[in-house]
């Protein structure tokens, strides 16, 4: 039956590592599209190697800023949950009354 | 043809499942309808911005120097693919402890 085939450990492997691969190459097209745009490549017959040192920089300064942000989340996630449970001012009454 | 869910019910080895050729056909099938999705999205970008570069006032047709601009263009956004691949793949293995996790990369020659 194809639920069982799917239930194979080797298939599931697989799977998962064509997964992976599949993200890779979505990123991939991501930055290219990002950096094509950021590095104003030219359409030209040799790309110059300012080009293509700014493209190299701008897929490590996404990955560094995206590492940070990842970093950052645990505390921007406890500072949304303490702005929940606060009292609105009641001065917000006055403004809005 | 593409394996029919009859086929896939076919005689197993003991694996309680399809055969191996089943899961390789599957397997296989996924690869290629992953890979067309690949250049599908690769064409469809690269066409956009290579319009947007060479093509500024669209006329009655297309000039021989902005053929000439689309076609050195689009070597262009490959080039930029095959680098991005590349830093971003080197980046992950050096993250994954530079050995596991390999980023199979696909880069167009």
């Amino acid at each position: 039956s194809a639920s069982s085939v799917l239930r194979d450990p080797t298939m599931q492997r697989q799977l998962l590592a064509m997964k992976q691969q599949q993200e890779f190459q979505a990123n991939v097209a991501k930055f290219t599209e990002h950096c094509w745009d950021r590095c104003d490549v030219k359409a030209t017959a040799k790309m110059e190697a300012k080009t293509s040192r700014c493209i190299a920089n701008c897929v490590e300064r996404y990955l560094d800023a995206s590492s940070r942000l990842s970093a950052d989340l645990p505390n921007l996630l406890s500072r949304m949950a303490d702005s929940r449970q606060q009292a609105p001012p009641s001065s917000a009454k006055t403004i809005w009354g | 043809s593409p394996a029919s869910m009859d086929s896939l019910s076919s005689s197993g080895v003991g694996d309680g499942g399809g055969s191996d050729s089943d899961k390789r056909q599957i397997l296989e099938q996924l690869q290629q309808q992953t890979a067309l999705n690949l250049i599908q999205s690769l064409v469809n970008t690269s066409t956009e911005k290579c319009f947007e570069k060479c093509v500024p006032s669209p006329g009655g047709e297309l000039a021989t120097s902005e053929q000439k601009c689309v076609s050195m263009c689009l070597d262009r956004y490959v080039e930029t693919w095959n680098i991005v691949s590349k830093v971003y793949g080197s980046r992950i293995a050096r993250e994954s402890g530079g050995g596991g996790g390999g980023s199979s990369g696909i880069s167009f020659q």
